[in-house]
């Protein structure tokens, strides 16, 4: 276990380190720095600007300036949000909270949806139970998200029995929490039922059938071994729902991480636009990781690879 | 009867792809004109009579007076549907056009067979040259990506070594991150305004970032398989140039899985620039794509109140939708695809 948890922390290390250059370079590759506008100015003199970059350290060379920039995002300070006039960090991390609250409920739906479709459909694949199920993951796989959004919105409107958007309680959570669930929703169903066909062929499952076992029981011997695939997808699940979140926020005008994003981009908010994709890929990356030892806590044979 | 449904996604995708190339010529105006007596317009009706209710073969259209328009209140006012109507000069096919395909008689009623906007610009127009702009993106980026991606998954299979390495870990990095939030992290080094032409090859390149990764691992994996077929070594061993082994040995297998994975990645990327200049960040509004459009429509008293304002979010559902079984069709087995 030791053997395989070192070598998995080594991948994300390279990841992260990676990642770290890739975030830096895109601040590098904006054009001009910040006393650029200074240079411009008659009233501020050559060698001020020239002093002033030496102070900040612009003059010095690319990795020099990474380390440094890396140091403090690792102390914790992602810059300043010169739209909203506050410490980014601060932003950010608040931002965060509401989309993983709104992320958490969707993932409940789609945990709530994914687990009696996928194994009713299993049960009685080629059967009317399963067509539908197809059906409404065909559907949920093909839909797109942004036009999603916008028919709960007036189903929203026109029904009146939620509101049409905004924070609050758990009323406002349901339609946006929906339309981010049901694309992960039908995808996972798809993976749900083909590992619990093969699953429920196995001899082990047969064997189980033929001693007389209940239904239950059954399905409850063939989902451990089907559940392997989609613990390995949970890793994925908040790459897609952070990606859902920047349409269904932007529509339900939910103050998450997603619609800070295109705020930010918007108004030329650079620090906070950057690092807001930082902090949320750094969120990608350790539910891979957790998904990782997860299956690898459920399933001895990685471990050992 | 089964033969149609069969052959459905390629038709209906087909003759979308025709339409949008096609939009100049097809598109009764300009997506820019405005008819400033005629804003939010309902979508006229057609009807084969004329002014005077007699029957004739020539279609007539009706627009209704809406209540933004004091000026034409008095009900309603017909004019006759001329085919390859006079128009202002454009270029299409890298000629210059004095007529379109269809327009109006009489040159005070314009022709809104969707309806106007609340500009009193033709929505059929803004939507045929906006599916343009998005559609053609789409391929745009899947060839570019299909180009970039091969090349490297190639390169990175067939030397192996540090290279490939590399080559993975930035295709990592790049997996890592959901993918609207790499097209916006390219975006923000830009600025939001740009010229269309420069929004077109920007948002088109961005998504060649992402596209490219996907080709370039699945090349890859063939690519190190392929290698080490007996026909690959023994022309290596007969002294053929690595350039010639790949070429003639080893790339023609991986044909079929470049073909899928372009399938895949089409509607995919058709969303993400939909979704882009829907969030404000791809094509800039005067100009017309699938995206600024449904976010015109996307607020509940343009919802309630003018719904034919909808028609793109109809036309998107209807190519995605077409688009998805088309690729479904190609993969005929049920692969794990990425999502948004």
């Amino acid at each position: 276990m030791s053997g395989f948890l070192f070598r998995r922390l080594r991948q994300t290390l390279l990841l992260l380190f990676l990642l770290s250059l890739f975030v830096f370079l895109l601040f590098d590759l904006i054009p001009g720095d910040y006393l650029t506008e200074m240079e411009m100015s008659p009233s501020v003199s050559a060698q001020r600007v020239e002093q002033l970059r030496a102070q900040y350290g612009l003059d010095k060379p690319f990795l020099v300036q990474y380390f440094t920039w890396l140091k403090a995002v690792l102390g914790g300070n992602l810059g300043y949000s010169f739209a909203q006039q506050r410490p980014a960090a601060a932003l950010i991390f608040e931002r965060l909270a509401n989309t993983l609250l709104l992320g958490t409920a969707a993932l409940a739906m789609t945990v709530l949806m994914v687990f009696p479709i996928g194994i009713i459909s299993a049960l009685h694949s080629g059967r009317w139970p399963d067509r539908l199920g197809s059906a409404f993951s065909m559907l949920g796989l093909s839909a797109p998200p942004l036009l999603m959004a916008l028919f709960a919105l007036y189903f929203a409107f026109a029904s009146r029995w939620f509101p049409l958007g905004g924070i609050g309680g758990p009323r406002h959570w349901i339609l946006p929490g929906l339309v981010m669930a049901l694309p992960l929703a039908s995808y996972l169903i798809r993976q749900l039922r083909l590992e619990m066909i093969d699953a429920l062929q196995q001899p082990h499952v047969l064997a189980a059938a033929a001693r007389g076992l209940s239904s239950s029981q059954i399905v409850r011997h063939a989902l451990r071994s089907a559940l392997n695939p989609l613990i390995s997808m949970l890793g994925l699940v908040w790459g897609a729902l952070l990606g859902g979140s920047v349409v269904v926020e932007k529509i339900f005008n939910w103050p998450g991480l997603g619609l800070l994003l295109v705020e930010s981009i918007l108004s030329r908010d650079l620090f906070v636009a950057l690092n807001a994709i930082l902090v949320s890929a750094l969120l990608v990356i350790f539910s891979n990781l957790l998904a990782d030892l997860l299956l690898a806590c459920n399933d001895p044979r990685i471990r050992y690879q | 009867m089964k033969t149609i449904w069969k052959y459905a996604p390629w038709i209906i995708s087909a003759v979308l792809y025709l339409l949008v190339g096609a939009a100049p010529f097809l598109a009764p105006y300009d997506p820019q004109q405005q008819f400033r007596q005629f804003p939010l317009q309902p979508p006229a009706t057609i009807q084969f009579r004329d002014q005077e209710g007699e029957r004739s073969w020539r279609p007539h259209f009706r627009l209704k007076a809406s209540g933004f328009s004091p000026r034409h209140s008095e009900g309603t006012r017909m004019a006759a549907i001329d085919l390859w109507a006079e128009s202002q000069p454009y270029s299409w096919l890298g000629l210059t056009w004095q007529a379109r395909l269809f327009g109006s008689r009489d040159p005070s009623l314009p022709l809104l067979l969707l309806g106007s906007d609340r500009l009193g610009r033709d929505v059929l127009s803004r939507l045929l040259h906006g599916a343009r702009f998005s559609f053609t993106i789409g391929l745009a980026a899947v060839l570019l990506s299909a180009l970039a991606g091969v090349f490297l998954g190639a390169l990175s299979g067939y030397l192996a070594g540090w290279a490939d390495g590399l080559m993975m870990r930035i295709t990592d990095v790049i997996f890592s991150l959901p993918p609207i939030f790499v097209v916006m992290g390219v975006r923000v080094l830009f600025p939001i305004e740009l010229s269309p032409s420069r929004a077109y090859w920007l948002i088109a390149l961005s998504f060649t970032l992402l596209g490219f990764t996907i080709f370039a691992r699945v090349i890859r994996g063939q690519v190190l398989s392929l290698k080490t077929q007996d026909y690959a070594l023994w022309a290596q061993a007969c002294g053929a140039s690595h350039w010639w082994v790949l070429r003639r040995h080893i790339l023609p297998f991986t044909l079929n899985t470049v073909l899928v994975q372009g399938m895949v990645l089409l509607p995919t990327v058709v969303l993400g620039e939909v979704t882009l200049s829907f969030l404000g960040m791809g094509v800039q509004p005067p100009d017309p794509s699938l995206g600024n459009l449904i976010a015109e429509a996307s607020t509940i008293p343009v919802m309630t109140g003018s719904p034919w304002m909808l028609w793109p979010a109809v036309v998107l559902l209807l190519a995605v939708f077409c688009f998805n079984l088309l690729a479904d069709r190609i993969k005929g087995v049920e692969k794990s695809r990425r999502m948004w």
